[in-house]
């Protein structure tokens, strides 16, 4: 149980409305701001991306069993440095989130998270990195694996 | 002044760290909001919003999870705190000469001359310092203006959050007090309040009305303040000063123990850094500087001298401290712990200033323009840099006893 949030008035309209994003609308408080919300156990997974300059949804790893994609939603970092992606010509982005949801925990998140892109004909799809987790976020969320954010250490 | 006229405030920030992380984070506004402890176990801090979900102080996180699931848990940061904190602290010194550093988000302050200073009644007044405050620093706060310390903190817990509330007139101070619970008054613990109920005394109306004799023989001296306060008399002066401190010390284990003339010397630096700060804080030069050093080993090493004039300044206190290293190091042994301290304290501005050797603390004004925006250690000498796990891991608790009047987590 994984998810991130980003504010709604971060995402153009256009977007939500081409991936049909309207039902993810949420807000936390009658007064809050507007949040999209993006989990993996949406049906259709899919996650925000930084790519070409410009904000773009993805789908969140790899569920087709007849694709040769690794299946899995989390792309660990050091299996990316050791190079076992290499053949895939994963490109890294951003993926942005306001806030993120490990095990039922919501925490803030400052910028986003690290993720590569790898490409299968037209396909394009996105794994967030995950690393061994902090003694503080292990506690936090009971999980021994984080992502990989941008900027900060939480 | 006399005591019976002075006029007291409290100032108490709402829901500090909560605000605090508003002030950086304004995404933040409106959400249930938990502040977690260093470990990440334990709810510290909360918002109004996760209050009223019944998450308390203390609880677990994956309690607080379950009263509250789409609240937002976030690390507690002393360091910003401590930002926000002294910059409430110095808007409340200009508009009043007398103000005490009570904890991290509450001072107490001579308000018999706010309206000297603005024009209005002294409600309005304090208004004013609300507004001011909250524009100038973002973290909203509550007033308490009374006759005592203790009436003036009861008045500025009636009317969180964001309350203000002048307390002065003796008939209306004596019908807010009446129902108020005894053990609301701080300073009375639950162990007094058994004392105190044995006599029928259960609210500070009881209280008031006890034999301040029969007070004084239950809760001692200490208890008979309380009398007078609450009824009016500040018989608890306002404490600008603290009483000086004998010595200053920054130190401590330095993680693993080691002989690497880098990592010494970086321990060193960051220990000095440390002793300049707090001196600075409590307003200190010191005429005498020790280092004391505990080896792996188990032996241990001191040394001393007296410095050619009373400073505050790293550009003389780290030579000095360098020079005591050199001299108490055994090279071949594995140092576990050091200390630097300063003793024969002398508070700044009453010293004798040398007329040949005085060192001005340019370098450490300049870093403390930078860190009383940024956060302590934002700005720090370059001699620190081999400690990467102190200053890289945010995590990390060892300058923790630095911040000033944080609670206790
Ligand atoms: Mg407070």
């Amino acid at each position: 149980m994984f998810g991130i949030s980003l504010l709604r008035r971060e995402v153009p309209d256009e977007l939500i409305t081409r991936h049909q994003l309207r039902g993810r609308i949420t807000r936390r408080t009658k007064e809050a701001d507007e949040e999209l919300l993006f989990l993996d156990q949406h049906c259709v997974p899919v996650l925000p991306v930084w790519k070409d300059g410009q904000l773009q949804i993805f789908a969140w790893g790899n569920r087709n069993p007849g694709s040769r994609l690794p299946h899995t939603n989390w792309c660990l970092i050091d299996s990316l440095k050791e190079g076992r992606w290499e053949w895939l010509h994963p490109v890294e982005v951003c993926i942005p989130a306001s806030y993120a949801c490990d095990r039922g925990v919501w925490y803030l998140v400052t910028e986003g998270m690290r993720g590569i892109i790898v490409e299968e004909g037209n396909r394009q799809v996105v794994y967030p990195l995950s690393q061994q987790a902090t003694h503080y976020y292990e506690v936090m969320t009971r999980n021994r694996r984080m992502p990989v954010f941008l900027g900060e250490t939480i | 002044m006399s005591p019976r006229n002075q006029i007291i405030g409290h100032l108490d920030a709402d829901c500090f760290y909560a605000s605090a992380e508003r002030v950086r984070h304004t995404g933040l506004q409106h959400i249930p909001l938990g502040v977690l402890g260093n470990q990440g176990a334990c709810v510290i801090a909360k918002s109004y919003e996760m209050k009223a979900y019944g998450v308390k102080t203390g609880v677990p996180i994956w309690d607080a999870v379950k009263l509250c699931p789409h609240g937002v848990y976030i690390k507690r940061d002393f360091h910003w705190y401590e930002v926000l904190s002294r910059m409430m602290l110095d808007y409340v010194r200009t508009i009043s000469p007398k103000v005490e550093y009570y904890s991290i988000d509450e001072f107490f302050f001579d308000a018999s001359y706010l309206t000297r200073q603005f024009s209005g009644s002294i409600y309005e007044v304090a208004r004013i310092v609300q507004n001011d405050i909250l524009k100038k620093t973002g973290v909203p706060i509550s007033i308490g203006i009374s006759r005592s310390r203790t009436l003036a903190k009861l008045a500025s817990d009636y009317g969180k959050p964001f309350g203000c509330f002048a307390l002065l007139d003796e008939d209306e101070i004596a019908r807010f007090v009446e129902a108020i619970d005894i053990q609301e008054v701080t300073g009375v613990a639950t162990r007094s309040a058994i004392k105190l109920s044995e006599h029928g005394i259960r609210t500070c109306g009881d209280f008031r009305r006890a034999d301040a004799k029969l007070i004084n023989k239950l809760l001692t001296k200490k208890g008979e303040a309380l009398w007078w306060e609450l009824h009016g008399d500040a018989v608890t002066p306002i404490a600008t000063q603290r009483p000086m401190h004998k010595a200053i010390a920054r130190g401590g284990s330095i993680g693993e123990s080691t002989n690497d003339p880098d990592i010494l010397q970086a321990w060193l630096v960051r220990n000095v850094e440390r002793l300049v700060e707090a001196m600075y804080w409590h307003r200190y030069v010191t005429n005498r500087l020790s280092v004391s050093l505990a080896y792996k080993e188990g032996r241990h090493c001191s040394d001393r001298c007296k410095l050619p004039e009373a400073s505050n300044a790293s550009e003389l206190i780290l030579p000095v401290a360098k020079h005591l290293f050199e001299r108490c190091w055994i090279r071949q042994m594995r140092i576990s712990h050091m200390h630097i301290i300063a003793d024969d304290l002398q508070y700044l501005g009453t010293h004798q200033r040398s007329l040949f050797v005085t060192q001005s603390p340019r370098l450490d004004t300049l870093k403390r323009l930078v860190n009383d925006k940024l956060g302590r250690f934002k700005l720090r000498s370059g001699e620190t840099l081999p400690l990467v796990e102190i200053y890289d891991d945010d995590a990390h608790q060892y300058d923790i006893c630095d911040v000033y009047g944080k609670s206790c987590f």
